[in-house]
């Protein structure tokens, strides 16, 4: 389970303060008559892991390179490692590594030539330089590569080198815009792995994505749609603001005897019968099952057959987005 | 802008233009290639010249030498006459490319061991005309053996004669105008294509860095390369240098300069290598052809000329070869200089604007 200690926090705490690693304010982007990010209001704290959910085209890019000081944004103003990204782009980008969605390093220098280029255009000393590289090329695992020609690397190897170049200056927030696209599922959680392992070294992660279950992975999630921040919280609020929990039938011995049971537990949101089953709402299917279970068994009651039907972020996705339309 | 940050972006593009084999193959080779081409291209074997003979001595001698120069595969004798008026006036109408005259008194200075003959070229065909002069000197010495005949060689129309003179200096401009154009029109827009401009964009680094590290290395390269042809021209077809060569080396630079500021430009409105390419192609094109690369300015129609006056090469090519054949002094190039100075400096200018505007 992914512990989140700034949420509670952040909830209560809309003034900036230094815990805040960015910070909007009616942020926009106008290109000609196309508004890509309208009137963002965003907040992410310090160590946190941010994702930014949104469909192809919703501005989540565009988001991503006003806030890495490549983009002036047309109206707002955003605050990014306490520096102003309109005013000090420098400072913001010193502070900062990105990892663009493609492959964006050179392909006929090796993949320890690429690092050492962009460690010394952070004003790396050499020494410095090689002594970071080989910390972060064992990270992502590149170290038997490190002479290896960019261009000559696997998909995924590039991928890792990428994250180890956007490293490769110690920054304090890192940008990854579609960090998996393309990826296949195994390797993904390798590179969560890591993200996580970056985490837990104090890094701030803010990460664009569309796939639910990166999405799922992070502390806080934003979900982004033509250009309008939907909603913000935990992946369990967002779930919890469009369904009251997750749905669990049960078949059990006694159907009505185990309602009288469950109905007193704090975490069962509601309880009924039906057809002989048990219909339950719980705020979160995963952690409730085995206590559900156990409560049961501890009145003698035998639990036959359980199905499940979460509310995935997909249901968040999908149901903010038709409430949006509605509207 | 930081130094060692700008020494980095050199580096950097030496160390991948050493990785691209194909580029560095073109940049190394085409200066050698197109200069070894363009110098046999054009001293190759060339036979039967129409020549006349104007036989003013009607000795035994002067008449075993016409026969002599009949018998040379080079040359076609199509008039033998007395009349040195009339000799000029076959040239003028381009009947003969060259007359030989054997004047009053050769067969008794011959005996005296010193004569002297008359050849009169024609100058507008310098790759013909160059040629006339040896081998009518060889055949002279074929004829008498340790008896000198010494030839005068009066060049109308035309007074340079060596058409690889004529051309070498155009052909060192004309590497400059090409390759550092291409080159870093394609460097530009492959760090465009790659993404690798949106990598260094989120670094601290500074568009000026990356762009002037860009120059730079390309400047050096075009510089190389120009160093090569000259050295080609100068090695293997004896081209002379008379010219100050630093006062050569800074117009090579100027002119460098400026087409990598082009070669900017044009990958500034290009979304990759391909598009780079097309938009330089055709300028070069327009460069060499109406600028007097090949041929001179003379030689152009009245209605092109205008044209060849706003093309820098033309002002190259004119600065070059006052510089390299004559050994012309700084004024005679003056008007060259402020003309390649201003282009130069404007399509810099220009280049250095676009690219900061386009990065952001």
């Amino acid at each position: 389970m992914i512990t989140r200690p700034l949420t509670g926090l952040l909830a209560s705490h809309l003034v900036t303060t230094l815990d805040e690693i960015i910070l909007t304010r009616d942020l926009t982007k106008r290109f000609r008559d196309v508004v890509a990010v309208n009137h963002v209001n965003l907040q992410v704290a310090k160590g946190e892991i941010f994702g930014l959910l949104g469909p192809n085209g919703s501005g989540k890019t565009t988001m991503v390179r006003m806030l890495c000081g490549l983009m002036t944004p047309s109206g707002g103003t955003a605050m990014v490692v306490g520096y102003d990204v309109s005013s000090r782009p420098e400072q913001v980008k010193a502070n900062i590594g990105y990892m663009p969605q493609r492959f964006c390093l050179y392909e006929d220098l090796t993949v320890f030539e690429n690092l050492d280029f962009f460690a010394r255009i952070y004003g790396l000393k050499r020494k410095d330089a090689q002594d970071r590289i080989s910390g972060i090329l064992k990270l992502v695992q590149l170290n038997e590569m490190s002479d290896r020609l960019s261009g000559a690397l696997s998909g995924g190897l590039k991928q890792r080198l990428a994250l180890a170049c956007a490293l490769v200056h110690d920054p304090k927030l890192l940008f990854l815009d579609e960090p998996t696209a393309g990826i296949d599922p195994p390797l993904r959680r390798v590179f969560w792995n890591y993200f996580r392992q970056l985490n837990r070294q104090g890094i701030t992660v803010f990460v664009n994505t569309h796939y639910m279950d990166e999405a799922a992975q992070c502390d806080r999630l934003g979900i982004l749609r033509k250009g309008s921040l939907d909603a913000v919280g935990t992946p369990a609020e967002l779930r919890r603001k469009v369904a009251r929990g997750d749905t669990v039938e049960l078949l059990c011995s006694d159907a009505e005897a185990a309602r009288a049971v469950l109905e007193g537990e704090e975490f069962i949101l509601s309880a009924e019968t039906r057809n002989g089953w048990l219909q339950l709402v719980v705020e979160d299917a995963e952690s409730s099952v085995p206590r559900i279970i156990s409560a049961l068994e501890r009145n003698k009651l035998r639990v036959e057959q359980v199905k499940v039907s979460e509310t995935t972020l997909e249901d968040v996705f999908v149901g903010l987005a038709s409430s949006g339309e509605a509207s | 802008m930081r130094l060692s940050r700008f020494l980095l972006v050199v580096a950097k593009e030496f160390r991948q233009i050493s990785r691209n084999k194909r580029v560095l193959m073109i940049s190394l080779m085409m200066p050698v290639f197109v200069m070894a081409l363009v110098g046999y291209a054009f001293s190759g074997d060339i036979k039967h010249v129409a020549i006349a003979i104007v036989d003013e001595d009607m000795t035994p001698t002067s008449m075993s030498f016409t026969r002599r120069l009949e018998t040379v595969d080079t040359f076609h004798v199509t008039h033998t006459t007395l009349d040195r008026h009339q000799a000029e006036n076959l040239i003028r109408d381009g009947k003969v490319k060259a007359a030989v005259v054997l004047p009053d008194g050769f067969e008794n200075a011959l005996s005296a061991g010193r004569a002297e003959i008359f050849l009169l070229v024609d100058g507008s065909d310098p790759i013909v005309a160059g040629m006339t002069g040896p081998t009518l000197d060889a055949t002279a010495r074929a004829f008498s053996p340790g008896i000198r005949i010494s030839i005068t060689s009066l060049v109308m129309y035309n007074p340079e004669l060596h058409y690889l003179s004529f051309l070498a200096p155009s052909i060192v401009g004309l590497v400059i105008q090409f390759l550092p154009t291409f080159l870093t029109a394609i460097s530009l827009a492959g760090e465009r294509e790659r993404g690798t401009i949106e990598q260094l964009a989120v670094s601290p680094i500074r568009g000026f860095e990356i762009l002037f590290g860009k120059m730079t290395s390309y400047t050096i390269i075009g510089m190389v390369e120009a160093a090569l042809a000259l050295l080609v021209a100068v090695g293997l077809f004896g081209l002379q240098i008379r010219g100050n060569i630093v006062v050569v080396a800074f117009f090579l630079l100027i002119f460098t300069i400026a087409s990598v500021s082009i070669g900017t430009l044009s990958s500034v409105f290009a979304k990759n290598q391909i598009q780079a390419l097309q938009q330089v192609i055709p300028i070069i094109y327009v460069s060499i052809f109406l600028s007097g690369v090949f041929y001179p300015l003379e030689s152009m129609p009245d209605s092109l000329r205008p044209i060849s006056y706003i093309i820098p090469m033309t002002y190259m090519n004119h600065a070059l070869r006052a510089l390299i054949i004559k050994g012309a002094s700084l004024e005679v190039v003056l008007q060259d200089f402020f003309a390649l100075g201003i282009y130069s400096f404007t399509v810099m200018a220009l280049a250095v604007l676009l690219f900061k505007k386009k990065l952001e």
